[in-house]
C-alpha cells in the first residue's frame, strides 16, 4: 500500500505575509510513487457521511480523573451518530477548541470516507474494561508504544467517537496498570476547523487541506513539529475508499527559559527570560523577561490568548517597565505600563484595539540639558485608547518584491484618566513593484499629526521625531526639526517619503546562496517635521509642512537578517538642511525593523 | 541679570532681594525633578541652572554680589556654623513633621503632595516620597525620635538663635547676611504652615520681630509677586 507524505520545509510560520499560501513557500516531498498510488491519486472518495477529525487530549492527574472531564462534556446517553452531509470535510463548523498538553509525541488517526458501521462488540467490551464512558462509540483500538521520550511506557490509544452534536473523535491514552499514579498520559482534544465542501474530493485536495491544517497547527506556536501522513484505510473496519490522515505532533516543552548577559554602552546587565507556550491548554502563551543592569532595571510580562480555532483573533495583556535614553534630546524616560489589546481580522484587514495606561517619568540625561527639556521632567500618567488597522499584501516584510502595506493608527489619550490629553494620528504606506532584471522599485510615505486637547501643551514623549538611518537618511538620529540648545524637541506634525530601487549586487556574487541576502539600493528620501498652529485652516498647515523640506539621496547596500530586520550601509547626500538640523553626510550605517 | 527662581522655601528669594537683584518667582509642581541635583530651590539664570543655597550663594558671589564681605574670618566661621545648625535642625524638623507625623501626613501632606497628579499617581508618588524621607530620617538617626523630642530640638535651636540675635536687628552688625536670609526663610515657613512648631517659635519674641522686620522691609517694599501673608 502506498503512503504519501506531505511535508513542508518551513518549520514554523509565524503569521502575516510570511505565512505563505500553498504553492509559494511550501514544497511537497513526494515519495517514490508505487503502482497502487497512481490509482489513488486520480480517484474520488465519496464522502456523504464522514467522521470528523478530532483528537481529544486533556491533562489528567490520575487515571480516575480521566473520565470526569469527558463526562462533563456530554450526558451519559448514547446518541445516534449522524453527521449532516453539509458539514465539513474534516471537522465540524463551530467547534473550534483545542487543548494541548503533552510531553511525548502521539499518533492520531482520522478517518474519512463512507462509514459503514461502528465498532463491533469486541471493541465495546475492551473499551469498558479500559474505563471509557458508555456513550462513546468505539471505532478502533490500538496499542502503541510510546515515544522514546516517555521511557518506553506503552500507551493505549483508542479512536472513538463522541455523539454527533459534539462532532469529534476522541483519542484516549491510558497507561497500563503497571504505571505509577503520577501524571502520565495526556488526552488531547483537538477539534479542528478545516473548511471544505462535501463534494467528493480528489487526493490532491485532501493533501492541500491537510497541509493547511498543518500550517494552522504550527502557527499556534505550541508544536515543535507537525507531520502529516495520508494513507488508505487499514484494519478490520476500514472504510471502502477511505483515507487515513494522520497528524504526528511533537509539542514544545511546557516551560522554556533563557539567561543572557549583555554588555554595552557603559552598562552591563543580566537578562532572564521565561516562556510558557501553552499555559492552559488552549495555546495561551505567557512570556516574562527581566533585565537587571548596573544602571537600569526593566521587565515585561505578557499573556497572549488566541481565540480557539481562529488564531487571527487574539487578546493579550502586557505589564512592563522599560527605560530609554535619548541622547538627541538629552532625555531619559522610564515607562511603567499596563496594556490590554484585542486583535481581529475583518476581510483582508487586521485591526487592533488597545487600551494602555503608562506612568512616565522623564528626566534629564546630563547637566547640560536645555531648559526646555528640563521643564518637561517629572511624572505624568497617560491613559489612552488606540486603534490600528493594517492591510498587508506584501510577500515579505523585509525587502518585499510585490504588494502593498497600509497602516493607519490613531490614539486618543486623556478620556480614560491620566493627565495627558491628545489625539494622535499616523499612517504608513508602502508600494512595491518588481521590474525587469530582478529589481524592485518601492515607494513609501509616512505621516502623522498630534493634536493636544485641553490647555496643556504636548509632552516631549508624545511628539514625533524625524531623521536617522531608518527614516530620512543623511541626517543624524531624530535630528530634524524644532530644537533648543542642541536638544531636539520633536514636532507635532510630520511627513516623510522615500523612493527606492533595489537591485541585486553587481556581478551577482554568491548567487543562489549568501549573495541573495544582499541588495544594492538607490534611494531618494524627503520629509519635514514642524509644529502646527491649530487655529489656522488646513491650507496653512499644508503650506507649513511644504516649506523647508529636507531631502537626501544616495546609494548603499542592504543586508536582510532573517525575516525581521535589515542592515544598511549607505552613502548619503543630505539637502535642504535647515539651521539646527544635524546631518550625517557620507557613510551612514543603520539597523532596524522599520525603514522609510 | 534677571533671575528666575523656583522654590519651595523663600530663603533664596530673601537672599536675592537682599542683594538687590531682580527676580521672578515661578511655582511648578515638577520643580524637584527639574533641578539638576534633585533638590529645590534652584535658580535659572540665562543658560545656567544652579540649585541649593550653597551653590547659589557661590554663583552670586562669582557674579560680584555678596552680603558677607563686611565680616571678618571669625564671624564668617560663626555664620557658617549657625547656617549648619539651621539646616540640620530646622529643615529636618520640618521634614519630620511633614512626613513622619501620622496626623499631618494623612491630613495635609498626602493631599498636597499628590494634588498635581491624577489618580492613581497621586497615591503612588506620595507613598514613594514618604518612604524615601523615612529612610533618610533613619539614616541620620531621627527615625526613632518622637514628636516631642523633635519639638524639644527645635526649641533648643530657636533658643540658640534668639540668644545670638539678642536685640540686634540682624545677626551680624546692622547689615543682613546669608544667615539672616536662611533663618528668615525657615522661620517664615514654620510660622505660616505648621502649628506645633510655630508655637515653639512664637515663644521667642525677638525672632518674631526679626521675621516681621525682614518681611516688611524686603517683601512689602519691593512688592514683587511676593508672599504677603500676615504673621500673627
Amino acid at each position: 500500500m502506498g503512503t504519501v507524505h506531505a511535508r513542508s520545509l518551513e518549520p514554523l510560520p509565524v503569521g502575516g505575509p510570511d505565512f505563505g499560501a500553498l504553492g509559494e513557500e511550501a514544497e511537497f516531498v513526494e515519495v517514490e510513487p508505487e503502482s497502487k498510488q497512481e490509482i489513488l491519486e486520480n480517484k474520488d472518495f465519496p464522502l456523504d457521511r464522514h467522521i470528523c477529525t478530532g483528537i481529544m487530549w486533556q491533562r489528567r492527574k490520575s487515571r480516575e480523573r480521566l473520565l470526569s472531564p469527558l463526562t462533563d462534556l456530554a450526558p451519559p446517553t448514547v446518541q445516534q451518530f449522524s453527521m449532516p452531509t453539509h458539514s465539513c470535510l474534516v471537522g465540524q463548523a463551530g467547534y473550534n477548541s483545542w487543548f494541548f498538553f503533552n510531553s511525548f509525541p502521539c499518533l492520531c488517526t482520522l478517518r474519512l470516507g463512507h462509514q459503514t458501521g461502528l465498532g463491533g462488540s469486541s471493541h465495546r467490551a475492551q473499551a469498558e474494561r479500559w474505563g471509557l464512558p458508555a456513550w462513546t462509540q468505539v471505532i478502533a483500538l490500538q496499542e502503541l508504544l510510546a515515544s522514546p521520550g516517555a521511557a518506553g511506557r506503552p500507551q493505549r490509544l483508542c479512536l472513538c467517537q463522541w455523539p454527533a452534536y459534539l462532532g469529534t473523535c476522541g483519542l484516549w491514552a491510558s497507561p497500563t496498570a503497571s504505571m505509577s499514579a503520577e501524571p502520565q498520559g495526556t488526552f488531547l482534544c483537538l477539534r479542528q476547523h478545516l473548511t471544505g465542501a462535501t463534494l467528493p474530493r480528489p487526493l490532491s485536495q485532501v493533501m492541500r487541506k491537510s497541509h493547511e491544517a498543518r500550517e494552522k497547527l504550527l502557527r499556534l506556536g505550541i508544536f515543535r513539529q507537525v507531520d502529516v501522513l495520508i494513507d488508505t484505510c487499514q484494519g478490520d473496519d476500514a472504510l471502502p475508499n477511505g483515507l487515513d490522515v494522520t497528524f504526528e505532533v511533537t509539542e514544545l516543552r511546557r516551560l522554556t527559559g533563557s539567561y543572557n548577559t549583555m554588555v554595552g554602552n557603559n552598562e552591563g546587565s543580566m537578562v532572564l527570560g521565561l516562556k510558557l507556550p501553552n499555559l492552559l491548554g488552549r495555546a495561551e502563551k505567557v512570556t516574562f523577561q527581566f533585565s537587571y543592569g548596573t544602571k537600569e532595571t526593566s521587565y515585561g510580562l505578557s499573556f497572549f490568548k488566541p481565540q480557539p480555532g481562529n488564531f487571527n483573533r487574539n487578546f493579550s495583556v502586557n505589564l512592563y517597565k522599560v527605560t530609554g535614553q535619548f541622547p538627541w534630546s538629552s532625555l531619559r524616560e522610564t515607562d511603567r505600563g499596563l496594556s490590554a489589546e484585542y486583535s481581529f481580522p475583518i476581510w483582508k484587514t487586521s485591526h487592533t484595539v488597545k487600551w494602555e495606561g503608562v506612568w512616565r517619568e522623564l528626566g534629564c540625561l546630563s547637566r547640560t540639558a536645555s531648559f526646555a527639556v528640563r521643564k518637561e521632567s517629572g511624572h505624568s500618567l497617560k491613559s489612552s485608547l488606540s486603534h490600528a488597522m493594517v492591510i498587508d499584501s506584501r510577500n515579505s516584510s523585509i525587502l518585499p518584491r510585490k504588494g502593498a502595506l497600509l497602516k493607519i493608527n490613531q490614539e486618543l489619550a486623556g478620556y480614560t484618566g491620566g493627565d495627558v490629553s491628545f489625539l494622535k494620528e499616523d499612517f504608513e504606506l508602502q508600494l512595491n513593484k518588481q521590474l525587469a532584471l530582478d529589481s524592485v522599485i518601492s515607494a513609501s510615505l509616512w505621516g502623522g499629526m498630534l493634536v493636544p486637547m485641553g490647555e496643556k501643551p504636548s509632552s516631549i514623549a508624545d511628539r514625533f521625531y524625524l531623521g536617522g538611518p531608518t527614516s530620512v537618511r543623511g541626517f543624524s538620529m531624530h535630528s530634524i526639526g524644532p530644537q533648543s540648545e542642541g536638544d531636539y524637541l520633536g514636532g507635532e506634525a510630520y511627513w516623510a517619503g522615500g523612493l527606492h530601487l533595489y537591485t541585486p549586487l553587481p556581478f551577482r556574487p554568491g548567487q543562489g546562496g549568501f549573495g541573495e541576502l544582499f541588495r544594492t539600493h538607490f534611494f531618494l528620501n524627503a520629509g519635514n517635521l514642524c509644529n502646527l498652529n491649530y487655529g489656522e485652516g488646513p491650507k496653512a498647515h499644508i503650506r507649513k509642512l511644504a516649506e523647508c523640506i529636507r531631502w537626501s539621496y544616495g546609494a548603499g547596500i542592504v543586508l536582510r537578517l532573517g525575516n525581521i530586520a535589515r542592515l544598511e550601509l549607505n552613502y548619503c547626500i543630505p539637502m535642504g538642511v535647515q539651521g539646527g538640523d544635524r546631518i550625517c553626510d557620507g557613510v551612514q550605517f543603520g539597523a532596524g525593523i522599520r525603514f522609510l | 541679570m534677571l533671575v528666575r527662581l523656583v522654590l519651595h522655601h523663600p530663603y533664596p528669594q530673601a537672599f536675592l532681594q537682599m542683594c538687590n537683584l531682580p527676580i521672578k518667582v515661578v511655582c511648578r509642581s515638577n520643580a524637584e525633578y527639574m533641578s539638576p541635583s534633585g533638590k529645590v530651590p534652584f535658580i535659572h539664570v540665562g543658560n545656567q541652572v544652579v540649585s541649593e543655597l550653597g551653590p547659589i550663594v557661590q554663583f552670586v558671589k562669582a557674579k560680584g554680589h555678596s552680603l558677607s564681605d563686611g565680616l571678618d574670618e571669625v564671624q564668617k566661621a560663626e555664620m557658617k556654623a549657625y547656617m549648619e545648625l539651621v539646616n540640620n535642625m530646622l529643615l529636618t524638623a520640618e521634614l519630620y513633621l511633614q512626613w513622619c507625623d501620622e496626623a499631618t501626613v494623612r491630613e495635609i501632606t498626602y493631599a498636597r503632595y499628590g494634588s498635581p497628579y491624577p489618580w492613581p499617581l497621586n497615591h503612588v508618588l506620595a507613598y514613594q516620597k514618604q518612604w524615601e524621607i523615612k529612610r533618610k530620617m533613619k539614616a541620620i538617626g531621627w527615625g526613632s525620635k518622637t514628636l516631642d523630642q523633635v519639638l524639644e530640638d527645635v526649641d533648643q535651636c530657636c533658643q540658640a538663635l534668639s540668644q545670638r540675635l539678642g536685640t540686634q536687628p540682624y545677626f551680624f552688625n546692622k547689615q543682613p547676611t546669608e544667615l539672616d536670609a536662611l533663618v528668615f526663610g525657615h522661620l517664615y515657613t514654620i510660622l505660616t504652615t505648621t502649628d506645633e512648631l510655630s508655637e515653639k517659635v512664637k515663644n521667642y519674641s525677638n525672632l518674631l520681630a526679626f521675621c516681621r522686620r525682614i518681611e516688611q522691609h524686603y517683601f512689602e517694599d519691593h512688592a514683587r509677586g511676593g508672599i504677603s501673608v500676615r504673621l500673627s
